[in-house]
């Protein structure tokens, strides 16, 4: 049987890095088990999306910090063959050390001479319990770290944004953004104030953000079409936006009646080759 | 994930005159969710968007509209049929006035063109070449009715691998020509060049560098601008590729600038891909990809791009000691085997209208290739090229259409072949077929 070319894709290294917080107060309202259960639901979808974005090879690392900051999942490993292991509560909120961890993983030995950027997603509930800047300057002064994507999911209300603001580098935008540069993004810090909103950020930062990292997603001309001064903006990093999403509680009208009767679906004219029949008597015409 | 609609719930909608059973979430993106709903007897597709995303795309409902009224430009496309819009007690519990659109259900075996490219799923080059054959032609009915496309990239495009029928989806892109629109710029890789650099507005232009883009990667499995210059970026971000595809983008096989040729090692499997295809495809190509970065002018339109396809199917042959695909160049009937290194040798061809089409398994004979072709339209098989099921040695032409034939032989008896029947190609003259006479000669 003829066959197409079995010639290798080249790719890239997409690394994904969970950063999550594993303090004491992650035992409470069942913070933790929700984290558990979000990330592994999120895996099948990042498989699909690894999938449709075959130039980019996807590989996740965890980080877990309590009071201090360890490996959950060292090897980076391909999203196909990933299995989460539920992390579990206790300690302090070790972030400035998982910062640092992460960091000296973002140097060019480690991360090779070519890849895509880097995505950080530090998930917490609470606020550091060691030296946060620190762990911050580690990471900024690594290459990669420079031009990690950095997300931050803030759990309840204890967290301090402005310090996961920082993380994501979003202070400085602010500013420059004042001083009449850069265009305004949604937040990357998002605010889970509840379980269902934490799957939903975890999924959309484990989706939409690996797949525009991946291949930017179709970009929407938002600058001015009167001034043809400026391009238009392309943002270091296209991101859609995380609130695209539905409220979790819709309803339809239930007093409505459907015939249950089940349907085949609409066809378009598809070629078909269909071969001939064994043969018969005719050797000539079969 | 939230869904906006549960599944198994029945929702009304404006627009549609009878309530619809939401079944199943599909799929989501970053505009919105799709869903399987019935609607009376008969499935759909339902597309939902995002309360934002309405708010970001203000040319959508508009957009769509335009789209309903038009109409599918050929059956190629999975086209907006209706604008469904949140009405009521619905309408009050997803909290907006949301709106989507209803289109057609993708039929069962077509894959997305990223499981092609990233080596996922079997196929032929065949398959591939008439895949981009359909696809030119697709483009070419909806520029004829004003439309462009507008954001073509691997990721709206569906193919059976099986036989490279395609499908165009992701349809509420499409806008008319030259609008200048504040919507949608298309895809990083797949833009043209100006449309970044100069702030163009999409149009028919920028349409056919995204099309020849797209043919490229499909028929190589390569990003035509990934070649040494792309070892040079260490960081894959959106400003590295500004500068790979728009300003300082450098075809890989630019005949008059070589720096960004395939790297041997990382990029080896384009350089044998390439060397696969002929030198009227590869012309094509470069014409669009190297001149047509900044000469607009220069890119390859759809009727070239179908009749080039075209030819390229009709110079192919099979290996016989491999059974791979090789194909020949203009007005030469050998060649070596890109696989074993054999050598290939055409021995018969079959004269069908004006074309000389070369015979080996797998062959097809469609009604364009008996008259002037209709760039846009329906094209159907009447005849394959078929091994004998018992003896893989003997070949046959096969009556793919729904008429009798009728077959003069070698000997001059004259047989009749039924629809779904197959002749031996060793024994036939010629064949009548009800579009016109297919003739064997040897090459």
């Amino acid at each position: 049987m003829p066959a197409f070319p079995n010639v290798r894709l080249s790719r890239r290294d997409l690394h994904f890095f969970f950063l999550c917080d594993c303090s004491g107060s992650m035992a409470a309202l069942g913070k933790m088990q929700s984290l558990n259960q979000s990330i592994k639901q999120s895996l099948p979808n990042m498989v699909k999306v690894a999938r449709e974005n075959p130039e980019a090879q996807l590989l996740v690392r965890v980080i877990n910090f309590g009071d201090d900051a360890q490996w959950h999942h060292e090897k980076p490993t391909k999203v196909d063959d990933f299995e989460w292991d539920d992390l579990k509560p206790g300690g302090l909120t070790a972030m400035g050390a998982a910062l640092e961890l992460v960091a000296s993983e973002l140097t060019s030995e480690v991360m090779g001479e070519r890849a895509l950027p880097p995505i950080i997603l530090l998930i917490s509930d609470g606020q550091p319990t060691d030296d946060f800047e620190k762990g911050l300057r580690a990471l900024d002064q690594t290459e990669w770290g420079r031009v990690a994507v950095r997300l931050a999911i803030a759990i309840g209300s204890d967290v301090d944004l402005g310090l996961l603001k920082r993380f994501t580098g979003e202070l400085d935008e602010e500013t420059q953004r004042k001083a009449g540069q850069g265009d305004k993004q949604a937040s990357r810090v998002l605010s889970a104030s509840n379980a269902i909103k934490l799957a939903q950020y975890i999924e959309w930062v484990s989706t939409v953000v690996v797949g525009s990292v991946s291949l930017p997603a179709t970009q929407l001309n938002t600058t001015d079409q009167g001034d043809k001064s400026t391009l238009p903006i392309v943002p270091a990093t296209v991101l859609a936006d995380p609130h695209d999403m539905f409220p979790a509680t819709v309803l339809a009208n239930a007093s409505d009646e459907y015939p249950a009767t089940l349907i085949a679906s609409e066809d378009l004219a598809v070629p078909s080759t269909v071969l001939a029949d064994p043969d018969q008597e005719e050797d000539v015409v079969w | 994930m939230v869904q906006a609609f549960p599944n198994e719930t029945i929702c009304r909608f404006e627009g549609v005159s009878e309530p619809l059973l939401i079944e199943a979430m599909l799929g989501a993106g970053s505009q919105g969710q799709v869903y399987k709903v019935l609607l009376g007897e008969d499935s759909y597709a339902l597309k939902w968007y995002f309360p934002g995303y309405i708010k970001r795309d203000k040319d959508l409902h508009e957009r769509l509209t335009r789209a309903v009224s038009i109409g599918a430009p050929n059956k190629k496309f999975i086209w907006p049929s209706a604008i469904v819009r949140a009405k009521g007690s619905l309408s009050e519990a997803i909290g907006s006035k949301g709106f989507g659109y209803l289109m057609p259900i993708r039929p069962k075996g077509f894959v997305s063109a990223t499981e092609h490219y990233g080596g996922f799923v079997e196929t032929t080059i065949q398959s591939i070449v008439i895949a981009c054959r359909e696809l030119c032609s697709a483009y070419h009915a909806l520029h004829t009715r004003g439309f462009c496309y507008k954001d073509l990239s691997l990721g709206n495009i569906f193919l059976n691998p099986a036989n490279g029928s395609l499908l165009v989806c992701d349809n509420d892109n499409a806008d008319v020509n030259g609008r200048k629109s504040g919507s949608v710029l298309g895809t990083p890789g797949f833009i043209a060049p100006e449309i970044l650099t100069q702030r163009v507005s999409p149009n028919f232009e920028t349409d056919l560098f995204s099309l020849a883009n797209v043919v490229f990667r499909l028929l190589m499995r390569h990003d035509p601008y990934c070649g040494k210059r792309e070892l040079s970026i260490p960081v894959m971000d959106s400003a590295a590729r500004m500068a790979l595809y728009s300003r300082n983008a450098v075809f890989i096989f630019d005949p008059e600038n070589s720096t960004n040729r395939p790297d041997e090692v990382v990029h080896a499997g384009v350089n044998m891909v390439w060397s696969i295809y002929t030198e009227a495809i590869r012309e094509l190509l470069v014409r669009s990809l190297s001149k047509g970065l900044s000469s607009p002018s220069e890119r390859v339109l759809t009727g070239e791009w179908i009749d080039g396809l075209s030819e390229l199917l009709n110079r192919r042959c099979l290996c016989k000691v491999c059974d791979s695909e090789v194909f020949m160049e203009e007005s030469e009937n050998t060649r070596i085997c890109w696989n074993c290194g054999e050598m290939v040798t055409a021995e018969t061809c079959l004269h069908a209208g004006e074309s000389k089409i070369l015979v080996s398994p797998g062959t097809s004979i469609t009604e364009s290739h008996f008259r002037r072709y209709s760039y846009g339209e329906d094209d159907h098989e009447v005849a394959r090229v078929i091994r004998k099921n018992d003896d893989k040695a003997v070949i046959g032409l096969r009556n793919c259409s729904a008429h009798d034939w009728r077959a003069v032989l070698m000997s001059g008896k004259t047989v009749m072949v039924s629809s779904g029947q197959t002749c031996s190609l060793s024994a036939l003259r010629e064949m009548h077929t009800h579009v016109g006479l297919i003739r064997v000669c040897s090459v």
